[in-house]
């Protein structure tokens, strides 16, 4: 009850907040802008290179959805380091809710958000076909990306200027999500140990059912630890 | 004598902040996939990732560490130093500026097989970074958080990108070349595939005539936004 309550009151600050508003709809101008450059820009690098994109849709596809959730996450992860600054972290940890009921609440926004955006996306660009079930999957695998990197980057930065650091370091991970590109098996092997590879993965292959449950694992695996290192990181704070 | 101290104290934080071992795993992976894209492709993707990442690094991190010494208190206490403001913010684009360097170089040495001319690229690097830093000085007088310096950044960055489109011939493109980030990206293509020494002189001198002018402008907003918080001095 006390963290509906509270989520309710996160959903309206939301709402109120001109900011945080214009941070949910980026994804779709992204989209928008990934399209574009679709319609527009394929076709003159065919006729000036020879180079199809079309042969790699599936990687521009699983690209422009990684963009939500590693965005949502930083911003939320943003929001909540902020607040610790502020600290309001501090205050929520000795109310009803506690820093747990608090962390939850936060990151159920980037969560639903990126289910949310992961449908959107993939009707927007309509590129790449993806039977539903697998692309539900992908939605929600996508949400517990944006819980990684969200509960990973406020648990790993003790201020804004390590925060900023770590953020760009998460650059990498989008690249080793489309590493299978480079076609060298050792960084294929490296990006494996990283949840968001195989939502490129499952994209590309997508009736795969070994994908999809080693998928699973591995979103489950990382979540596991990422709940423990910030429980652990929390005790320790205490 | 102020701002080397005060330069040494900034890049041994960046130090300890990590900024140095993102960069070392960042310039890894760069390395990687420039290796793998055919030469030609390898040729036009190395002048444009080393201003796309390093020459942009200050306007990436600026708005953290000033937010940061803001919430620390340092911000209030610098009026009652030695320090002056234009030597604190000399310091802060010096030091971004030198990591920006450190891995510009480093990208280029390692992934580009032909000759470069390393003066041009260094000067090429600094006149961007510069800009970029002070423009990143100028957004964050405006943000009370990252998130909102995140969005204030976005008109900056059009300010700062968009006129780097002019590097496709069209006509009046020389027109953007008043602006520091052109100048800057102009001298690192210059730096892999040779350009003008009379381009080279007009390009320097402009960047330097900008960036200073830049300078005097963010020096006064920062003093009159962040130090004194808006209030009359």
């Amino acid at each position: 009850m006390i963290s509906t309550t509270s989520l309710k009151a996160d959903f309206k600050m939301m709402i109120r907040e001109p900011l945080l508003i214009l941070f949910m709809f980026i994804p779709i101008f992204i989209f928008v802008v990934f399209k574009l450059l679709i319609v527009f820009f394929v076709p003159v690098l065919y006729n000036m290179t020879g180079f199809n994109l079309e042969n790699y849709y599936g990687y521009v596809l699983s690209a422009s959805l990684l963009f939500t959730p590693n965005m949502l996450g930083a911003v939320v992860a943003f929001l909540m380091i902020d607040e610790r600054d502020a600290k309001i972290y501090e205050l929520m940890s000795v109310t009803p809710l506690g820093s747990v009921g608090y962390i939850c609440n936060r990151l159920v926004i980037p969560f639903i958000l990126s289910i949310i955006y992961t449908f959107i996306g993939y009707y927007i660009l309509n590129i790449f076909y993806i039977p539903t079930f697998t692309l539900a999957l992908i939605s929600i695998l996508l949400g517990i990306d944006s819980i990684i990197i969200g509960l990973l980057l406020f648990t790993v930065a003790d201020d804004k200027v390590k925060g900023l650091t770590y953020a760009k370091g998460f650059g990498v991970f989008t690249i080793l999500a489309l590493i299978d590109l480079l076609k060298l098996p050792w960084a294929s092997f490296l990006g494996a140990l990283l949840p968001f590879y195989w939502v490129t993965r499952l994209v590309n292959d997508s009736s795969n059912i070994i994908l999809v449950l080693k998928s699973v694992v591995i979103h489950g695996l990382w979540l596991f630890i990422i709940i423990n290192f910030c429980r652990k990181s929390n005790t320790n704070s205490k | 004598m102020r701002t080397i101290k005060a330069l040494k104290a900034d890049v041994l934080f960046q130090l300890k902040q990590g900024f140095y071992i993102v960069y070392i795993v960042l310039i890894l992976i760069y390395m990687l996939i420039i290796s793998q894209l055919p030469s030609d492709a390898s040729k036009i993707a190395i002048p444009l990732i080393i201003f796309g990442d390093p020459s942009i690094v200050g306007f990436f991190f600026i708005g953290g560490i000033v937010m940061l010494e803001k919430i620390q208190g340092v911000l209030q206490y610098i009026v009652v130093t030695p320090l002056r403001i234009r030597e604190y913010l000399l310091s802060k684009i010096i030091s971004l500026s030198i990591l920006g360097e450190i891995a510009g170089i480093i990208i280029g040495a390692t992934t580009y097989r032909e000759s470069i001319n390393w003066l041009l690229l260094m000067v090429g690097i600094l006149i961007s970074s510069v800009f970029f830093t002070l423009l990143g000085f100028l957004t964050v007088t405006r943000s009370d958080s990252v998130n909102e310096y995140f969005i204030d950044m976005i008109p900056y960055m059009f300010i700062g990108i968009l006129p780097c489109f002019s590097l496709i011939d069209f006509p009046y493109n020389w027109l953007f070349n008043i602006f520091p980030s052109v100048l800057g990206l102009r001298l690192i293509f210059g730096a892999f595939y040779g350009i003008s020494a009379a381009n080279v002189s007009f390009f320097i001198i402009s960047g330097i005539i900008t960036n200073i002018l830049l300078f005097n402008y963010t020096e006064n907003v920062f003093e009159n936004r962040i130090v004194y918080g808006g209030e009359s001095k």
